[in-house]
């Protein structure tokens, strides 16, 4: 009873310290344009810069063919099962597809200049195309290679199939031209677990999925009052960064 | 247009934890200190408001508080007789990227206290033997 208590005085806290500030960067986000900041570069005085909540609906980069794709992948990469739903329904594609629509996509962090040489695998990724462009080049030559070998697409393989295909990526067997398959199939496998586990704010994590599944607690900040209850199980109700700023 | 200011004892560049350090011994000193930064200025209030701050994606996979190798990279090799090549994306080296430098993250990762930290002579002296522990090597254990 005390420990509910503590819960609802702690979000209502949380809830009502942030709502000005996220008022504020919502009004310098829209007079620019609606564009999301860039936190690595983006500052404004007084301003909280949040992390904005994805636009609801519809696609800013994948075409639906992608998206597709990507489904199918996401529902191979972490299938659905008793312990949650699958990385397609938590939605993963959105996540991925809002990060490729912004500065991850464009790689704006990316030391991206000349001239390029390929290195050791310990001097990093010596690769010209950004993350977006990876994503874009990658999967039309990965739909051309299922239409040649299977005749159909990537989403309409059986289960054991797209396996095969992924695995062939993995192992860097499959050639999808500039783009090597491995690091692509790592770059999807990071950006899907990205969407399982990351935050809901980016559009992945329905319903906070993954975090309830493994009984992590979300964006909370204090847990000064539970300190000293050493060994008992708290039971905590994820907290999302969309609830901490509404 | 060239920005002149007017002249100081001593200027420091990069305001991190050796920088601050030097700052705060030279202002003593009674000179006139200036230091120079790169990246914006970050404080809690603003920056890492409770609302934000435990936002993993943003601040531990894409490193928003960290130095981009967009606006600074290092080339980097294993051995001489290699290319040396720019560290293109995120790597090991993390730098600040604000007015603190490193000093404004560095806590980012404090994890928990192992069984060996409390009693590091202990453990080294059953895992490798008396012999680890060479002459001079004040190292014993803490509690």
């Amino acid at each position: 009873m005390q420990c509910r208590n503590v819960l609802i005085t702690m979000a209502a806290a949380a809830t009502g310290a942030s709502v000005p500030l996220l008022r504020a960067a919502n009004a310098n986000a829209e007079a620019a344009g609606g564009a999301t900041p860039d936190p690595a570069t983006h500052w404004e005085a007084g301003a909280a810069n949040p992390a904005l909540p994805p636009r609801a609906a519809g696609l800013l980069f994948l075409t639906a063919a992608e998206a597709e794709t990507l489904g199918a992948m996401a529902d191979r990469l972490i299938p659905a099962d008793e312990l949650s739903i699958g990385g397609k329904e938590a939605g993963c594609v959105t996540f991925i597809d809002r990060q490729l629509d912004g500065t991850f996509g464009h790689g704006v962090s990316d030391y991206r200049l000349g001239p390029y040489h390929r290195g050791t695998p310990e001097q990093g990724p010596q690769n010209q195309l950004t993350p977006a462009q990876r994503y874009r080049a990658g999967l039309k030559a990965l739909h051309a290679y299922c239409q040649q070998q299977y005749g159909k697409t990537y989403a309409q393989l059986d289960a054991a199939t797209q396996d095969v295909v992924l695995t062939a990526m993995e192992q860097n067997k499959l050639a999808l031209g500039d783009v090597e398959s491995k690091l692509l199939f790592e770059l999807i496998l990071q950006n899907v677990c990205e969407g399982f586990l990351a935050d809901p704010v980016y559009g992945g994590n329905k319903d906070m999925a993954s975090w309830k599944m493994l009984g992590f607690p979300g964006a909370r900040y204090d847990f000064r009052d539970y300190m000293d209850q050493k060994g008992k199980k708290q039971n905590f109700i994820p907290v999302s960064l969309v609830s901490n700023s509404r | 247009m060239a920005n002149i200011r007017a002249k100081a004892d001593a200027v420091i560049v990069g305001l991190g934890w050796c920088g601050s350090l030097m700052a705060e011994e030279l202002t003593r000193a009674g000179l006139n200190v200036v230091a120079i930064e790169r990246g914006p200025w970050r404080d809690a209030a603003k920056d890492f408001p409770t609302s934000v701050d435990a936002d993993e994606l943003r601040w531990d996979a894409r490193r928003s508080m960290i130095l981009p190798p967009a606006i600074e990279a290092l080339t980097f090799r294993n051995t001489s007789s290699e290319r040396a090549l720019p560290a293109r994306e995120w790597n090991t080296f993390d730098f600040g990227y604000n007015v603190g430098g490193a000093g404004t993250h560095w806590a980012g990762m404090a994890w928990r206290f192992t069984p060996f930290d409390f009693q590091p002579a202990t453990h080294v002296k059953a895992r490798y033997g008396q012999k680890q522990l060479v002459d001079g090597l004040i190292v014993q254990d803490w509690g």
